[in-house]
């Protein structure tokens, strides 16, 4: 069966064309779903019969796929060794070793959820079939990206999994907001991926083989010293420019400070659709591919600091602090959410920072829980969303309240995604949270685990607290998240008069809140994520007492602060009674946004129009000035086209006796037979 | 006083000047006419004295007369042509009128 698994990425792909056809036809669209979800079923089945054992990953190769060719005629030219070598081939494989398998489950079982909800959720929408097309396309991308055993693979399932975004930000694209957030989201996101596109190209020029592998070993060669790199750069830059810009590529993908900006337009597509690419699979594209390629980063640092590992974890501190503040004073319930997932992604990236394996585990844990609880509350807001549909601002939780009892599935699970994103005693987020806290304080010398020495472990202790400052912030949002739209009474109509959503919606709640109870437990107990990750070879427990009841004491007076704040259902938004300047800090996005608008987009639209004036004013106004030139030639010699055969006689006679008097005096003046004379002289001669 | 070629010479430069002095100056179109078939003549007498006088024992120069010959007549036609047909069209022959092509 182990050859099986090259379908895993395949089946979607059928389902995603038989689904297309269905949209295109118009007919029976409502059967779409079943093509896609037996599909995204039938992958997840493989992948569970096909689960990486202690040293032993399935992995099928089809070596006949060669994307560049060995003609020796297509040769590259001999000079610059920054260029693909000759023979370069890329052999399209899948493999599936722990890292992937963990992918494959949380891709498969968020997305057949998702589609079964959606079941529900789209019902009543045009364009049903389409909208079945894009997830399976979109599962397919994901799946490749995740099973890749090669860079170019990698490129091409991260490019896939942004068009697809793209495809499902502006699924209503007949609204202008809609085709607006998903441009943003594509543009945003490219301007990481051209550093993470130039990062491929520069490991493939060095390493000359596309597999990570191959990539890993030559990255070991040069830092290591056996491997020279010619070209452009020189080792020690190869070994710090590599891996940053990949790096550039996750922040954009994973939505980290400062291209986080896109993630909260793509809130515009639908619901379910936020909740399986905007939470819990796509935006951990960053982070997986991080973790992916972990080694990149960790080489260097060897035994002391490495400067990509530091601005993975500043990057990742920054992005955790600044988006869980602006969480906390948003109204719109899908924003929050959607600052809360930039947030718990910094987390990620914080815990990728520890570097080597460490960090990789801590990275990947926080990954697998937040793709539950995530996806859970992105779907608990598209029920009440459903269900307050017709209000003016669905979205807007000042326009919910008292839902608990109109929709008590929804309150419940909701409020289980939220202990758990808030980091509540054993549930799956406080394990997962607790994971990377702990491996970030631990690399900085405390709790346990003396290894904290020199700059990273300071850039560590920074960003453990800055970690931890986070949970607070987020346990205080998570409660005014949950108050504001199911507790106290209701503040408008559509709000009274909510009705709980179907049972196909309410089950997938229920699917993703059992393991958003459980799953941090059973994974962590016993270290067996880690074990499963590292293949067996577990290295020492990071689980601490101390740090443990710190963090728990940390997420309860959060909840505590939040519930004291929003319980009573306060007329006036607590949060807008913060310091004038803080408030007016986190309500503005942290001028973030400000910033990509005024600085580059304005920057670029005023270059932009500096361009069209020279343009303008210099090239086009060279070339008409040629133009008028010619033109007014033209009208002087005019005058002299009389019409007047006779003129033209004169001009002729003229210019010959001219012309014979020139030469004569020239004979004269030279004193030597010019023509005329030399031919007078010959007719004489005769 | 013996004829030589610079008597010739003389007389067809003098028989060109005036004829194209008539082509240019008159404003009839037969008087212009004239004058070419003057200017033609004069080129023709050239060619005679020419002959005469410096290769004698050649045939080219009564070549070139017979083709000056045949042009002349072959132009006279046309031009007798155009002028017919300048008369049909502006109801003069005066040769300012036909100023067409003026730029």
């Amino acid at each position: 069966m182990t050859s099986a698994i090259g379908l895993i990425p395949i089946l979607p792909v059928a389902a995603a064309a038989v689904a297309g056809a269905l949209a295109i036809t118009r007919k029976a669209e409502k059967a779409a779903p079943l093509f896609t979800l037996a599909a995204t079923l039938a992958a997840c089945a493989l992948a569970l019969m096909n689960m990486p054992g202690a040293g032993l990953a399935p992995h099928v190769a089809a070596p006949w796929v060669n994307l560049i060719p060995t003609d020796a005629a297509l040769a590259a030219p001999a000079g610059p060794t920054h260029s693909l070598p000759p023979g370069l081939s890329v052999v399209v494989g899948v493999t599936l070793d722990p890292l992937s398998w963990i992918m494959v489950l949380v891709v498969c079982s968020v997305s057949a959820l998702v589609q079964i909800y959606s079941i529900g959720y789209m019902a009543a929408e045009k364009g049903y079939a389409r909208y079945y097309c894009y997830l399976a396309l979109f599962t397919a991308s994901m799946l490749g990206l995740v099973t890749a055993d090669n860079l170019f693979q990698l490129y091409v399932g991260w490019e896939l999994v942004g068009i697809c975004s793209y495809l499902l930000i502006g699924f209503w694209w007949f609204k202008p907001s809609a085709a607006n957030a998903a441009k943003k989201a594509f543009v945003v996101t490219r301007f990481g991926d051209v550093g993470f596109m130039l990062g491929v190209l520069l490991l493939v020029s060095v390493a000359q083989s596309f597999k990570f592998t191959d990539v890993f070993t030559a990255y070991q060669a040069v830092a290591d010293g056996s491997l020279a790199v010619h070209g452009l750069f020189s080792a020690q830059t190869f070994l710090w420019l590599a891996p940053l810009l990949l790096l550039c590529g996750a922040i954009g993908k994973s939505a980290q400070f400062p291209l986080h900006v896109w993630l909260p337009d793509a809130m515009e597509g639908p619901t379910p659709v936020s909740a399986l690419i905007h939470a819990a699979t796509m935006v951990a594209a960053g982070v997986y591919m991080v973790a992916r390629l972990i080694l990149l980063f960790t080489v260097q640092a060897g035994g002391g600091a490495g400067a990509a590992l530091d601005v993975v974890m500043i990057l990742g501190a920054v992005t955790a602090l600044i988006a869980a503040t602006i969480a906390l004073v948003q109204v719109d319930i899908k924003k929050v959410m959607a600052y809360s997932t930039i947030s718990q992604l910094g987390y990620m990236m914080v815990g990728l920072g520890v570097g080597g394996a460490t960090g990789q585990v801590a990275g990947m844990f926080h990954l697998v829980t937040h793709a539950c609880f995530k996806a859970l509350l992105f779907l608990t807001a598209g029920s009440v969303i459903h269900a307050l549909h017709h209000a003016k601002d669905p979205n807007d939780m000042r326009g919910m309240g008292g839902l608990m009892r109109r929709m008590p599935h929804t309150a419940i699970t909701c409020g289980i995604g939220v202990l758990a994103l808030a980091g509540f005693p054993l549930l799956s987020g406080f394990w997962s949270k607790d994971a990377i806290l702990a491996v970030a304080l631990q690399r900085a010398g405390l709790f346990g685990h003396a290894s904290g020495a020199g700059p990273h472990a300071q850039v560590a202790l920074a960003c453990g607290v800055a970690g931890l400052l986070a949970a607070f912030v987020t346990a205080v949002y998570s409660a005014r998240m949950w108050l504001m739209t199911f507790w106290g009474e209701p503040r408008t109509d559509e709000a009274a008069h909510a009705h709980e959503s179907p049972a196909v919606m309410t089950l997938p709640l229920w699917a993703l809140a059992i393991p958003s109870v459980v799953a941090g437990f059973l994974l962590a107990h016993g270290e067996r994520f880690a074990t499963f990750v590292l293949g067996g070879e577990a290295g020492p427990s990071h689980e601490n007492l101390a740090l443990s009841i710190t963090a728990s004491a940390i997420a309860l007076a959060g909840l505590g602060l939040g519930a004291l704040l929003y319980a009573r259902c306060p007329a006036v938004d607590p949060v807008t009674r913060l310091p004038r300047p803080v408030y007016a800090l986190f309500a503005n996005l942290w001028y973030v946004d400000a910033f990509w608008s005024a600085g580059v987009a304005r920057g670029s639209l005023a270059f932009g129009r500096a361009v069209a004036w020279f343009d303008r004013n210099v090239i086009d106004a060279a070339m008409h000035g040629v133009a008028w030139l010619v033109q007014q030639a033209a009208l002087g010699m005019r005058r002299s086209v009389s019409g007047q055969a006779q003129t033209y006689a004169v001009v002729l006679v003229a210019g010959t006796v001219a012309v014979v008097v020139l030469m004569t005096l020239y004979e004269q003046a030279a004193g030597s037979p010019g023509p005329a004379a030399a031919a007078a002289a010959w007719m004489v001669r005769r | 006083m013996t004829v030589g070629l610079s008597h010739y010479l003389i007389l067809s430069a003098a028989l060109f000047g005036l004829g194209a002095l008539a082509a240019i100056t008159r404003r009839n179109a037969v008087a212009v006419l004239m004058g070419v078939e003057l200017m033609l003549n004069a080129a023709n007498l050239n060619f005679l004295a020419f002959w005469r006088y410096l290769t004698p024992q050649g045939m080219e120069a009564q070549v070139f007369v017979i083709i000056g010959f045949t042009v002349a007549a072959a132009e006279a036609a046309l031009g007798l042509a155009v002028v017919l047909n300048l008369y049909r069209d502006f109801g003069t022959l005066n040769v300012d009128e036909a100023s067409g092509l003026k730029g």
